[in-house]
C-alpha cells in the first residue's frame, strides 16, 4: 500500500516539474505508438479529409454548443457556480494528500479494498491480480478515460481476460478496433450507416437481412447484445467522476446506466480512477455535478448520477444482486509530477468535453489528429505532460488562442495560458523551429530606428519585381489558401513624418467636438 | 513657455512639481511688477500678459497626452486605417488633450509572447512602455494587440533571473507598479475610446479632419485611384467579424457592434458563430496552414452568408490580422467581397481607399507560385 507515502510524496516540492519527468512507463510509450500514426501534421490532414468525419464534427460544432449554450443561461449565474466550483477544487488540490487519505479510511471502513498504483503499468497488474483472484474471464467496462489510459483492455486481453465496453459509443469503437475520438462520445466520428455495417459484421448469430436503418433498431440490437454481456459478466470495472473524502463515495455519471449494470450485476466491482479526482465533501460533488452534465452535453443532469459505497461484505450485503466486493484502483500516472509543476491547474479538469466541443481546431481536424487519450485543448495540455513534450510538441503550438475553450471551461483552467507554458519550455529546450526567426523579431521589436527601417525597406522592396517573388517564397504556405496581401509601399510612420502633422493640444482652436472642423488648422495643412 | 515644454515630455507626476514651480515663478514676477514698476501706467498691460503667459503655461503642463499605438501590422500594411483612427480619436479628444504618435514605438511583442520566448516579449513590452511613458492614454487600432498590452503585459517577466532575487527586488520596489503594470492601465482599445467618448459616426466629418489635407494621407490610400463603392444603395449591409482577442481580451466587441449600430451609412447583419475564431492566430496561420485555412473556410461561410436573402455588402473587423486572412482568404475563393478595417469605416474613408487585399498586384502569380511550391514539398 503506497497510500500514505504516496500522499506524503505529492506533498514534497521536486521543483519545477518539466514535462519529461512524468513517467513514462513502457506502456504509455506503447500506448503513443498504438494511438498515432504517423505526425501530426498527417494525422490532421486524414482529419481534414475526411468528409464523413467532418459531418460529424459539424453536428457538435452546431448541436452541442447550442445545448450548452440553452443550459448554461437556465442555469442563470453560471459564472459564480462555476468561481465556486474552482475554488472547491483548489481546495481539495491544496490539501489533496490529505483528503486521498481521508477517503481511503472511509472507503476501507465500509468494506472496501483500495490499491494504490504510481504507473499505469502497475494499475493493469493490480487489475489483473484482482480478476485472476476472483478467476474472473469476462470483465464488462463501463466508459473510463483512466483505463484508455493506461490502456487497460489490451493489457486485459493479453492476459486471456475478455473486457466487453458497455458504453454504445465505446462498444463501436472496440468493434472497429479503434480509439476515441472524443472523451464523452468516443464514436463520434462514426457514421450511422457505418455502425450498421459494423453490426451486420459482428453479430453473425443475427439475421443477415435484418434491417438497420433506424437508430431505434441500432439501439435495440446493441442493446440486446450488451444485456447478455452484463449477465454473463464476472467483473466489473467502472471508472470515477469524482471520489467524496467525507463520505468515501466514488460519483459515477452516465447517460445509459451501462455503469450502474456493471457495478451491480457481477460479483466484483472495480474502480478505476486517478488521484486528481478526490474532492472534500457531498456539498462539493454536487456543485461539480451542477456544472458537469450542462458543460457536456447541455442537461441539467445526466441521465444516471450514482454514488457508489462498498457498503461492508458479507452480512451487510444481504440481497445477492450486489457484488461481494469493491476494489478501487488510484492512479497517478505522472500526476503527482503535474502536481508539483506549474500546470497544477489542469488537474481540476473534469472531463466534460466542453473545450473539444468549442474548439475550431479540433472540429477542423478532429480528435485522432491529437494523437493520444485526450483530444481538444485539454489533450493539448494534458498530452504533453503525461507522454512528452518532444513527440507532442505540435499539440500545444496548433492553437490559434481564440480562448473560446477557457471561457466555456466549467472549472476554469487557462487553458491557452498552460499551452504558452509548453511553448516556453519547447522553446527553451529548442524544440521551435523557427526559434531563430521569433529571437530575431523581438530583437528588432527592441530598436525602433532599426525595426521601422526594416518596415521602409520591405515596403520599398515588396513593390519590386525580385521583392514580390521572394515575397510570394516566404509566404508560400499562406498563399495556398489565400492571396498574398502586400504591404503598403510606405509605412504609416513614414507617411506620418513626411506629412508635417504635428501634434497640438485640442480646443486650441473652435471645439472639435462641435463639427469636427476644428482640428484642421491652417498651420498644420501648411506643414504637409 | 520654456518651463511647460521642457517638462510636457514628462510623467504625470512631474506635471504636479512642474506647476508648482510654475506657479512660484508667476508669484514673484507678479510681486516684482507690483512693488517695482506698480505706480507706472503700463503695469496693467504687464500684468494682462502674464497672467496670458500663465494660462499657457498652465495648458501646456496640464495637457493630457494621447498616445496612438499604431501597431506593426497596421504600419506596414493599412496605413489608411491608421490614418482613419487618427482621425477618429483626433475628433474625440476633449480640450486640452494632445494626440502623439511615439515614433520609437514598434511592436506589440505577442509575436515573443506566443512563441515561447517571454523575455524577448518583456523586452519588447519594456521598449511600449517606454516609448508611451509621457502618455496618460494609449489607443490601439485591434483587440489582439490592445489585449496583449491589457492583459498579458502585467504577467510579464524578464523571466531570466532566479525567483528568489525578483521576489525580493519586488519587495524592496514596493507597491510601485512596474512600467509594464502603468500601460497597461491605461491602454484602450479604440472602439472602446470611441464608445467611451460618445462618439457619434454621423456628426464626424472626415473632410474636415486635418489630416486629410495632407498628401501623404491621399499617399495612404494605396496610391491607387478611389474605387467607387457607391454601386450599391445605402445603407451598405455589414458583416462584423468580432475578433478572438477583442470578444475574450479587451471585451471591446460589444463597442463595436455599438458605434457600427450608430452609424446610419451601414446596417449589421447578423453572423453566424461570430464568437469563431478566423484561423488567423498569428504564427499559427503560417505553421498550420491547413488546420488555418479550414478554420478560414468556415469563417467565409458564415460572413458572406446571405440573410433575408441578400448578401453583405461588405465585411468589417476592428482587428487587421483577421480582416487579411479573411480578406485574401475570400479573394483566393474568388468572392468579391470588400474587407474594411472598422475606423476606416466609421470614419468614411473607405470609399476613397480600395479593400484590403484588394491592391495586391501579384494576386495569381503568387498564388500558383505557393501552390507549386507547396505541391511538390
Amino acid at each position: 500500500m503506497l497510500a500514505p507515502n504516496k500522499a506524503g510524496a505529492a506533498t514534497q516540492p521536486r521543483g519545477k516539474a518539466q514535462p519529461d519527468d512524468a513517467p513514462k512507463d513502457d506502456l504509455a510509450t506503447r500506448m503513443a505508438q498504438a494511438y498515432h500514426v504517423g505526425t501530426f501534421s498527417e494525422r490532421a490532414q486524414a482529419g481534414l479529409g475526411n468528409p464523413s468525419r467532418q459531418q460529424a464534427v459539424e453536428l457538435i460544432r452546431t448541436t452541442k454548443v447550442a445545448k450548452r449554450r440553452a443550459a448554461i443561461a437556465a442555469l442563470g449565474d453560471f459564472d459564480g457556480l462555476r468561481t465556486h466550483a474552482r475554488q472547491r477544487k483548489d481546495h481539495a488540490l491544496a490539501i489533496l494528500p490529505t483528503l486521498l487519505t481521508r477517503f481511503e479510511q472511509k472507503f476501507v471502513a465500509q468494506g472496501g479494498h483500495v490499491h494504490w498504483a504510481e504507473t499505469g503499468h502497475e494499475a493493469c497488474t493490480i487489475i489483473e491480480g484482482i480478476c485472476r483472484e476472483v478467476d474472473a474471464k469476462k470483465v464488462v467496462k463501463s466508459k473510463s478515460m483512466i483505463t484508455e489510459e493506461i490502456d487497460l483492455n489490451a493489457h486485459l486481453e493479453q492476459a486471456g481476460i475478455f473486457p466487453l465496453e458497455t458504453d454504445l459509443g465505446e462498444y463501436i469503437i472496440q468493434l472497429r478496433k479503434e480509439k476515441p475520438s472524443h472523451i464523452i462520445a468516443p464514436s463520434l466520428h462514426v457514421r450511422k450507416a457505418q455502425v450498421a455495417e459494423l453490426f451486420h459484421q459482428h453479430h453473425t448469430d443475427l439475421p443477415p437481412d435484418r434491417s438497420l436503418e433506424s437508430y431505434d433498431a441500432l439501439l435495440q440490437e446493441s442493446r440486446a447484445q450488451l444485456r447478455q454481456g452484463f449477465l454473463e459478466a464476472d467483473l466489473g470495472i467502472t471508472g470515477a467522476n469524482m471520489l467524496i473524502a467525507e463520505t468515501g463515495h466514488a460519483v459515477v455519471v452516465t447517460n445509459e446506466g451501462n455503469a450502474d449494470l456493471s457495478m451491480t450485476l457481477p460479483r466484483t466491482h472495480i474502480i478505476v480512477t486517478s488521484i486528481d479526482k478526490v474532492v472534500e465533501s457531498m456539498t462539493d460533488a454536487t456543485a461539480i455535478l451542477r456544472l458537469l452534465a450542462r458543460s457536456a452535453t447541455g442537461q441539467p443532469i445526466s441521465a444516471y448520477t450514482t454514488f457508489v459505497a462498498p457498503r461492508g461484505e458479507g452480512a451487510n450485503r444481504s440481497h445477492g444482486d450486489l457484488p461481494t466486493a469493491v476494489h478501487l484502483v488510484l492512479v497517478d500516472g505522472g500526476r503527482s509530477a503535474i502536481y508539483n509543476s506549474a500546470f497544477r491547474e489542469v488537474l481540476r479538469c473534469i472531463r466534460c468535453g466542453a473545450c473539444m466541443n468549442h474548439c475550431p481546431i479540433y472540429h477542423s481536424i478532429g480528435g485522432h489528429a491529437y494523437g493520444w487519450v485526450y483530444p481538444g485543448p485539454i489533450g493539448a495540455v494534458l498530452t504533453p505532460l503525461l507522454a512528452g513534450l518532444g513527440e507532442f510538441y505540435d499539440l500545444p503550438h496548433a492553437s490559434s488562442f481564440c480562448g473560446r475553450c477557457v471561457e466555456v471551461c466549467p472549472m476554469d483552467i487557462p487553458l491557452t495560458d498552460l499551452m504558452r507554458q509548453h511553448r516556453v519550455t519547447a522553446f527553451r529546450q529548442k524544440l521551435v523551429r523557427s526559434r531563430h526567426l521569433i529571437r530575431g523579431w523581438g530583437w528588432l521589436a527592441r530598436r525602433a530606428q532599426v525595426f521601422h527601417t526594416v518596415h521602409r525597406l520591405v515596403g520599398k522592396c515588396a513593390h519590386t519585381a525580385v521583392g514580390r517573388v521572394l515575397a510570394g517564397r516566404l509566404a508560400k504556405d499562406w498563399c495556398v489558401h489565400r492571396t498574398l496581401p502586400m504591404p503598403h509601399a510606405k509605412p504609416f510612420m513614414t507617411l506620418l513624418a513626411h506629412s508635417g502633422w504635428q501634434p497640438s493640444v485640442a480646443g486650441t482652436s473652435p471645439a472639435p467636438d462641435t463639427d469636427g472642423s476644428s482640428a484642421s488648422s491652417p498651420e498644420r495643412g501648411a506643414g504637409a | 513657455m520654456p518651463l511647460g515644454v521642457t517638462l510636457a515630455g514628462h510623467h504625470a507626476q512631474m506635471k504636479v512639481q512642474a506647476s508648482c514651480l510654475h506657479l512660484c515663478c508667476f508669484w514673484l514676477v507678479c510681486r516684482s511688477q507690483a512693488t517695482g514698476a506698480g505706480a507706472e501706467k503700463g503695469a496693467e498691460g504687464g500684468v494682462l500678459v502674464f497672467v496670458l503667459v500663465f494660462v499657457a503655461g498652465c495648458r501646456k503642463i496640464f495637457s493630457v497626452k494621447i498616445g496612438f499605438f499604431v501597431t506593426c501590422l497596421m504600419n506596414s500594411m493599412r496605413p489608411s486605417a491608421a490614418f482613419a483612427s487618427m482621425r477618429l480619436i483626433e475628433h474625440c479628444l476633449d480640450a486640452g488633450e494632445t494626440l502623439v504618435v511615439p515614433s520609437v514605438q514598434t511592436c506589440c511583442g505577442q509575436v515573443s509572447f506566443n512563441s515561447g520566448d517571454p523575455a524577448g516579449a518583456y523586452a519588447t513590452a519594456l521598449q511600449q512602455a517606454q516609448a508611451f511613458s509621457a502618455c496618460d492614454l494609449v489607443i490601439v487600432p485591434s483587440g489582439s494587440c490592445g489585449g496583449m498590452i491589457q492583459k498579458h503585459y502585467p504577467t510579464l517577466d524578464p523571466g531570466e533571473e532566479p525567483q528568489e532575487e525578483r521576489s525580493a527586488e519586488q519587495s524592496k520596489a514596493g507597491h510601485e507598479a512596474s512600467p509594464l503594470q502603468v500601460l497597461a492601465g491605461k491602454t484602450v482599445e479604440l472602439c472602446q475610446f470611441l464608445v467611451q467618448r460618445h462618439f457619434d459616426p454621423n456628426s464626424f466629418d472626415a473632410e474636415a479632419s486635418s489630416l486629410l489635407a495632407m498628401p501623404a494621407a491621399r499617399a495612404a490610400a494605396h496610391e491607387v485611384a478611389p474605387h467607387s463603392h457607391d454601386r450599391a444603395s445605402m445603407p451598405w449591409r455589414v458583416a462584423l467579424h468580432q475578433s478572438c482577442s477583442s470578444l475574450r481580451e479587451t471585451q471591446s466587441a460589444q463597442d463595436a457592434i455599438a458605434l457600427l449600430d450608430r452609424a446610419a451609412t451601414v446596417t449589421q447583419v447578423p453572423v453566424e458563430g461570430s464568437d469563431e475564431c478566423c484561423g488567423f492566430g498569428g504564427t499559427f496561420c503560417v505553421k498550420y496552414p491547413d488546420i488555418s485555412a479550414s478554420m478560414l473556410h468556415r469563417k467565409c461561410e458564415t460572413l458572406t452568408q446571405p440573410t433575408d436573402g441578400k448578401v453583405p455588402d461588405m465585411i468589417v473587423s476592428a482587428d487587421l490580422g483577421c480582416l487579411l486572412n479573411i480578406a485574401t482568404g475570400l479573394r483566393h475563393q474568388g468572392i468579391n467581397r470588400p474587407c474594411y478595417h472598422i475606423a476606416e469605416v466609421l470614419a468614411g474613408t473607405w470609399r476613397h481607399s480600395p479593400a484590403i487585399g484588394e491592391d495586391a498586384p501579384m494576386t495569381s502569380r503568387a498564388k500558383h507560385k505557393g501552390a507549386r511550391n507547396v505541391g511538390t514539398k
